[in-house]
């Protein structure tokens, strides 16, 4: 099973290549507030990636949940974890 | 920190009012309304507060409903969008599936599919650019005409019709569509626009009128839900006057569930429309958002001008 820092480096290798930004720009905060390129069609191009990379899968409910960070790490944690 | 700006509650109420709905049950679309207005500017703002108005008039209700339609159906096509991009193929079933599954489903009908669509022709910009250019390339050239009968087929909405029928105050429209919940929201939204007299709608693919036969002709985003569209235009060919003018789109590379019928290109389209004995007078593509990469799809508009040829 992924650890905590393993999961935390991927969605963030994810979320920097979807959205372009740098890594280094990346923390627990960011959110489609502060990342202007964070629209929908980002947002749905990151869900994917991320179920692909990391071999999980959300439904809808989830989706439009995955707002933030934070909440793409606790999401993709509880997954792992299922 | 986004450089989009807010929509002013006070000058375009309805618009505001959906605007905060969709952020709320959809947060991941709560940027859409801003980035339009700011692609589109005052005139887009203008005309969709009035759609809005005369469809909704301030009732937050069905403005959440309606929210809560456009968040669920978008999200379905950006969905089928990721899974084509793989398969590129609809594998959607058949035509009458899908009349069993979407047509004839009302619950879908009436509380996704057509508030769903309704908004898109603001909300998506492919739609929106292929309003405008239907407006500058279609309409404008049946306003020289002493009298407009047009037939619309596959009224969808009835959103088309409306805007003809609105713009054009010398045109009568048949409108044909199989779908019993299309041709009562139809119904609703022309009677709202108070032009349904003017306005028939006929619970059937398309034919011939009994009397006078029609000088123009719609039929916006049909082809692709057809097992055949070639014989579609065959038949719409037979039901217009030689030399009527029209307006046909069809989607592109735009997966959806009663999507059946794959166009991957323009030309596909126009080469059946050449086929069913139209000439084409202008046509152009129009597509929802630029490619991020070179093996990623994206759904396209293709849209013609037509002239029934003898």
């Amino acid at each position: 099973m992924m650890d905590q820092n393993t999961i935390r480096k991927k969605i963030t290798e994810v979320m920097s290549l979807i959205l372009g930004v740098d890594p280094s720009e990346l923390n627990e905060n960011s959110s489609m507030d502060t990342i202007e390129s964070w629209d929908s069609l980002k947002h749905m191009k990151l869900v994917i990636a991320l179920e692909q990379e990391l071999g999980i899968e959300f439904d809808d409910e989830e989706v439009v949940e995955l707002l933030s960070f934070r909440l793409i790490e606790l999401a993709v944690a509880n997954k792992i974890a299922e | 920190m986004s450089s989009t700006r807010a929509i002013d509650p006070a000058t375009a109420p309805n618009v505001a009012a959906l605007a905060s709905a969709i952020a709320e049950q959809f947060p991941i679309f709560k940027k859409v309304i801003a980035t339009r207005f700011d692609e589109f500017g005052d005139d887009w703002l203008n005309r969709f507060e009035r759609e809005m108005m005369v469809s909704f008039n301030g009732d937050l209700n069905a403005i959440k409903n309606t929210a809560e339609a456009y968040g669920a159906f978008s999200l379905e096509a950006m969905r089928l969008q990721a899974k084509f991009d793989v398969t590129l193929s609809y594998g959607s079933g058949s035509y009458d599936e899908a009349v069993s599954t979407v047509y004839s489903n009302a619950d879908y009908m009436v509380n996704t599919y057509l508030p769903a669509l309704l908004l898109s022709h603001y909300l998506w910009p492919h739609h929106y650019r292929q309003l405008n250019w239907a407006h500058d390339h279609f309409v404008a050239n049946l306003r020289g005409l002493e009298s407009v009968r047009f037939c619309d087929v596959g009224i969808g909405t009835g959103f088309y019709s409306k805007e003809l029928l609105v713009a054009l105050p010398n045109a009568r429209g048949w409108g044909f569509d199989i779908s019993s919940s299309s041709l009562k929201h139809a119904d609703q939204l022309l009677g709202r626009w108070q032009v349904m007299d003017r306005y028939q709608l006929v619970q059937k693919t398309v034919s011939k009128p009994d009397s006078d036969g029609f000088n123009a002709f719609v039929s916006v985003e049909l082809l692709e839900h057809l097992d055949d569209p070639l014989q579609f235009l065959h038949a719409l060919r037979a039901a217009v006057e030689v030399g009527a003018i029209g307006f046909v789109t069809a989607a592109i590379d735009a997966p959806n569930r009663d999507h059946i019928y794959l166009y991957r290109d323009i030309e596909s389209i126009a080469e059946h429309i050449r086929v069913a004995g139209f000439e084409i007078i202008e046509a152009i593509n129009f597509a929802a958002y630029e490619k991020s990469s070179p093996a990623e799809t994206v759904p396209q508009s293709g849209c013609f001008i037509l002239r029934a040829a003898a």
